[in-house]
Parts: C-alpha cells; sequence; structure tokens
C-alpha cells in the first residue's frame, strides 16, 4: 500500500468515531475486564523486587519461578523480559566498570548469545511442555549452588574459552528455560553480590556492574574490605570488634571474590600488575 | 533480618518451588 493510499484510508477511519458511527462511550455490551492473573503478575514482581532490593539479585530468577506456577516458560518470559532488561541496562550502565567487564567476559556474553540462537526454538517447539521441569530443577540447582558458596575457580589465561563453554551452555539452557543463572552463576566471579548489582539480565550486557569485574579496577579497595571482613587492618593487625562487624554485610561478597584477588604471600601476582592485565 | 539470613531463607524457598515446579509439571504430563 503506498504512503497516500494509507493516509487515504486512516484519515476516515479515525472519523469514525467524530462521525458517531461508533459510539464514544460504550453502551453495555462491553463488561470491565478483571483478569486475576494480573494481581498474581504484580505480586510476583513485588516479592522478586523486594528480594533484589535486599539482596541484589534475582528479580528475573524469582518472578520466573513464581509466575511459572500459573503460566508456560513461554508466557512467563514474555511478561519478565522487560522489567529485568530495563532494571539491569539501568544496573549496567549506572556504573564505571562496564568497559572492564567486557573486555574480560566477552567470551562468556558471546556464548551466551550463540547459545541461545542454538536452542531458540526450545520454549515454544514441542518440547516447550518440558519446560516448567526443566526451570525447576535449575531453581533448586541455583538454590543449591547459592547455599553452598560453591563457584569454579579459574585461571586468568583459561578464562577466555572456558568463559565461552560456560557461556554457550548457559545460552543452550537459558533458551529452553529463560533462566541464565546455570552455569554461569558459579562460574561468574563475584558472583552473589556482584550479580545482585549487575542482574541476571545483565547477562544480556553481561554484569555490566559487576563486583567481579569492578574489583579488577578495584582491587586494592576489595582487598582493604577483606581485609576489614576479615578483622585485619592494612598492616595485618586486627581491626577492633565493632569495624570487624561493619565489614559483615560484606563477607559474603569478599568471600566469593577471593579466589580472584592475588595472593598477598605471593609476590608474583602484585595488584598493579592484576590492573594492567585485565 | 540480616541480608545473609534473608539470602538463606530465600534460596530455601527457592528450593521449594522449584520442587513444586518440577512435580506439577510432571504431574501434568502424565496426566496429560
Amino acid at each position: 500500500m503506498t504512503a497516500s493510499a494509507g493516509c487515504a484510508f486512516v484519515i476516515p477511519e479515525g472519523l469514525i468515531r467524530n462521525l458517531q458511527i461508533v459510539p464514544i462511550a460504550p453502551i453495555g455490551q462491553c463488561a470491565g475486564m478483571f483478569e486475576p492473573l494480573l494481581f498474581l503478575i504484580a505480586a510476583a514482581f513485588l516479592i522478586a523486587g523486594f528480594i533484589k532490593g535486599v539482596i541484589g539479585l534475582g528479580l528475573p530468577t524469582v518472578s520466573m519461578g513464581l509466575l511459572a506456577v500459573s503460566m508456560p516458560p513461554a508466557h512467563t518470559l514474555a511478561i519478565v523480559i522487560v522489567p529485568a532488561i530495563i532494571t539491569n541496562i539501568w544496573q549496567t550502565f549506572g556504573g564505571p566498570y562496564l568497559r572492564d567487564i567486557i573486555r574480560r567476559l566477552w567470551p562468556l556474553m558471546a556464548g551466551t548469545v550463540v547459545g541461545i540462537r542454538l536452542n531458540a526454538g526450545m520454549l515454544t517447539g514441542p518440547y516447550a511442555r518440558y519446560g516448567t521441569i526443566v526451570l525447576g530443577g535449575l531453581l533448586v540447582i541455583y538454590a543449591i549452588v547459592g547455599l553452598s558458596k560453591f563457584s569454579l575457580h579459574v585461571t586468568r589465561r583459561d578464562e577466555k574459552w572456558i568463559g565461552g563453554i560456560v557461556g554457550l551452555t548457559t545460552g543452550v539452557v537459558s533458551a529452553a528455560t529463560g533462566v541464565q543463572v546455570i552455569p554461569s552463576m558459579p562460574y561468574m566471579p563475584g558472583h552473589r553480590h556482584g550479580e545482585g548489582r549487575t542482574g541476571a539480565g545483565a547477562r544480556v550486557v553481561l554484569h555490566g556492574r559487576d563486583d567481579g569485574a569492578g574489583l579488577q579496577s578495584h582491587q586494592r579497595r576489595t582487598t582493604d574490605r577483606l581485609d576489614r571482613v576479615a578483622g585485619r587492618g592494612s598492616d595485618g593487625r586486627r581491626l577492633p570488634r565493632h569495624v570487624h562487624r561493619t565489614g559483615g554485610a560484606l563477607a559474603d561478597a569478599a568471600g566469593s571474590l577471593s579466589p580472584l584477588l592475588p595472593d598477598r604471600d605471593d609476590p608474583a601476582r602484585d595488584l598493579s600488575r592484576g590492573e594492567r592485565d585485565l | 533480618m540480616q541480608p545473609e539470613a534473608f539470602r538463606r531463607c530465600f534460596l530455601i524457598a527457592m528450593i521449594l518451588l522449584g520442587i513444586y515446579l518440577v512435580a506439577s509439571a510432571i504431574y501434568n504430563v502424565l496426566a496429560s
């Protein structure tokens, strides 16, 4: 249809209400829409947002899990994807670490994209009925991994190719369930609290503001945090008890970041070199 | 409640939710 023909059609259509062919006010044939599912969706996002606010992670994972109770994962994902992406893009670009994250985790991101493309039909194809089973299993694995604080320790040299494999696997799983936490979560350096700040949507822009990568440009500060958590000052002496307690909130984050930190006793892995290597 | 305790409760709730999802989905698949 040409542009002129389109205009010729649109303008009379737009005048239908003005000409009173269609009444402006409802005349009784239509009832007000009431959809109880909207309350479930609102409640799921309320809970997921609350959890994300407290511990800094899990909005898409929690909302996917809660909504999957009443609908297939494909429908759930269609509802979750916009809030998840918006909140995580906000977090990703709100921090100063995006460039470092991309330089370090690009194989993970690229692998995730490829994996999703490879398994793209899984969520809506003939095997979609099994999606909820896989999703439930993933939530259980996710929670067990989180409780056990399990994490993969990868050397900087192997980070690229292992990241690619992990990303590919994550993409395949994510395409089937809409949840992008396994196996990238145990792999992701500094995941537990870092994920909260970057969120799962940042696995699309993968962990934009993640502490794990921010760590590399802020190793010195994070090492100081570790010292405080451990109750030590920068000089290695023990800090007063109240200072130790103040650092307690960082304990988990620091614990999960610690494999990435240079060993203080290893002079070959000094902080400045770590920053250059990133 | 401290964030760490809250996180632990959240993860336990996720385990229960996951078990429920798996069980109900398997039931639906077998019933259909």
